[in-house]
């Protein structure tokens, strides 16, 4: 292998992206070849340079977001019985007031002690979550009820673009489907996360004593 | 090209079939690679951040098609490597295509402070996602596979859907090119080391 047919296939080598032959016939070429070998090293500084462009750690995905948003596969919400369960409850401890239902359901009931001693959840706290745990359970029954709906109509509409190759509206659509999905998503955490901090006593007793 | 082992084939076929686990543990494998392939692509990470979720949602909603003859991986970073080309175009005609990555290093190479070790490292940071941005598409995207994710030529082809041949030679082109647009600036960089130590001796 001569300069001339060196030359082109030097960016190559720098890159590593020749085959075994090539890469060979290059490096014997390189080994013998003052002028090559000098250029060979050089854009193996520049290819050295590419580390300078970092990458910023990404947040993480929203995984129960993008499967909430892929209509046709969404998976089946898993704790709807037990949604009910804790809806009679939270509804009757937003009702009652929490003191009313802690006497009526007596010591058993009482909100457990935190390391220091102090009650986890004092009654207006406690009304206060069985509150806003209504207000979001009925946001999470309205967007199950709407989203299926919802993401049929914006399924339709992105396969209509992309019949028509209007990649910038397919994206916005997408984008859309996506929004739909991480509100219902962080919907059916709210609820998770606000049933785990009601007293476990409360959904067992209670939901007991209503079954009777 | 299929390069995976049995757990993760395992995964695929069952989220193939809809089971959430294993969706999220093809997630846990490929998402780092998809993110960081779109930010070098786009060079921006918000955008990035958007491709991937709707990369995800593509794959998520295409698994019970995917018939497996190209490799998970391949599919994936193909699934990226058109919604960033989606987005280049749409940037395009919009007319903003990486002025904001240019400008960026045009402010910071500015010679008006005393650059301290810290900027030197974020203006050549700049430097490159510039000359990056600079690249055609095609060139770019064979790049930043070639070197960031270390894609032999011929898998290259598969996820940009060219052939082996024009993939190096996009690869040729692209190399040359940043070796001429950064070269000045390694010099520059040379000459503010040298007289910023000769600035030392002289105060000592």
């Amino acid at each position: 292998m001569d300069c001339n047919e060196a030359a082109p296939r030097i960016a190559l080598a720098a890159l590593d992206a020749l085959d075994g032959d090539e890469a060979v016939a290059i490096a014997s070429h390189v080994a013998t070849c003052a002028r090559c070998a000098a250029e060979l090293r050089s854009l193996r500084q520049t290819r050295g340079a590419l580390a300078a462009a970092t990458v910023a750690a990404a947040p993480p995905l929203d995984v129960d977001a993008v499967m909430a948003a892929g209509a046709e596969r969404s998976v089946p919400p898993a704790a709807a019985p037990r949604r009910l369960a804790l809806r009679r409850v939270a509804a009757a401890a937003a009702w009652l007031g929490v003191a009313a239902l802690s006497g009526w359901l007596g010591g058993a009931a009482r909100p457990a002690a935190g390391p220091q001693g102090e009650a986890v959840l004092s009654g207006p706290t406690a009304e206060t979550l069985a509150r806003g745990l209504l207000l979001l359970d009925d946001r999470l029954t309205a967007l199950e009820t709407s989203h299926p709906r919802d993401l049929q109509l914006l399924a339709q509409s992105i396969d209509r673009a992309q019949e028509q190759r209007d990649r910038g509206v397919t994206a916005q659509l997408e984008s859309l489907a996506l929004e739909t999905g991480r509100e219902l998503a962080a919907a059916r955490r709210a609820v998770f996360t606000i049933s785990q901090q009601l007293p476990a006593a409360w959904s067992a007793e209670f939901a007991a004593t209503r079954e009777q | 090209m299929a390069a995976e082992g049995a757990s993760e084939r395992e995964a695929i076929e069952r989220a193939r079939q809809g089971d959430a686990r294993a969706f999220r543990r093809l997630v846990e494998l490929h998402d780092r690679a998809l993110v960081e392939l779109a930010a070098r692509l786009l060079g921006d990470a918000d955008e990035a951040h958007d491709v991937r979720q709707q990369a995800w949602l593509r794959i998520w909603q295409a698994l019970p098609r995917f018939d497996g003859r190209a490799g998970f991986r391949t599919w994936s970073w193909q699934v990226v490597v058109h919604l960033c080309r989606d987005r280049q175009r749409w940037r395009a005609r919009r007319g903003d295509r990486a002025t904001v990555a240019i400008e960026a290093a045009r402010e910071l190479a500015a010679p008006d402070a005393t650059p301290d070790s810290a900027l030197l490292a974020a203006e050549r940071t700049a430097q490159v996602r510039a000359a990056l941005a600079s690249l055609p598409d095609d060139e770019r995207e064979c790049l930043v596979l070639r070197h960031y994710h270390d894609l032999a030529p011929a898998e290259i082809a598969a996820v940009v859907g060219r052939p082996r041949t024009t993939v190096q030679s996009c690869l040729a082109r692209a190399l040359t090119k940043l070796h001429q647009r950064l070269r000045p600036t390694q010099e520059e960089r040379d000459g503010l080391q040298r007289s910023r130590s000769a600035d030392r001796v002289g105060g000592a």
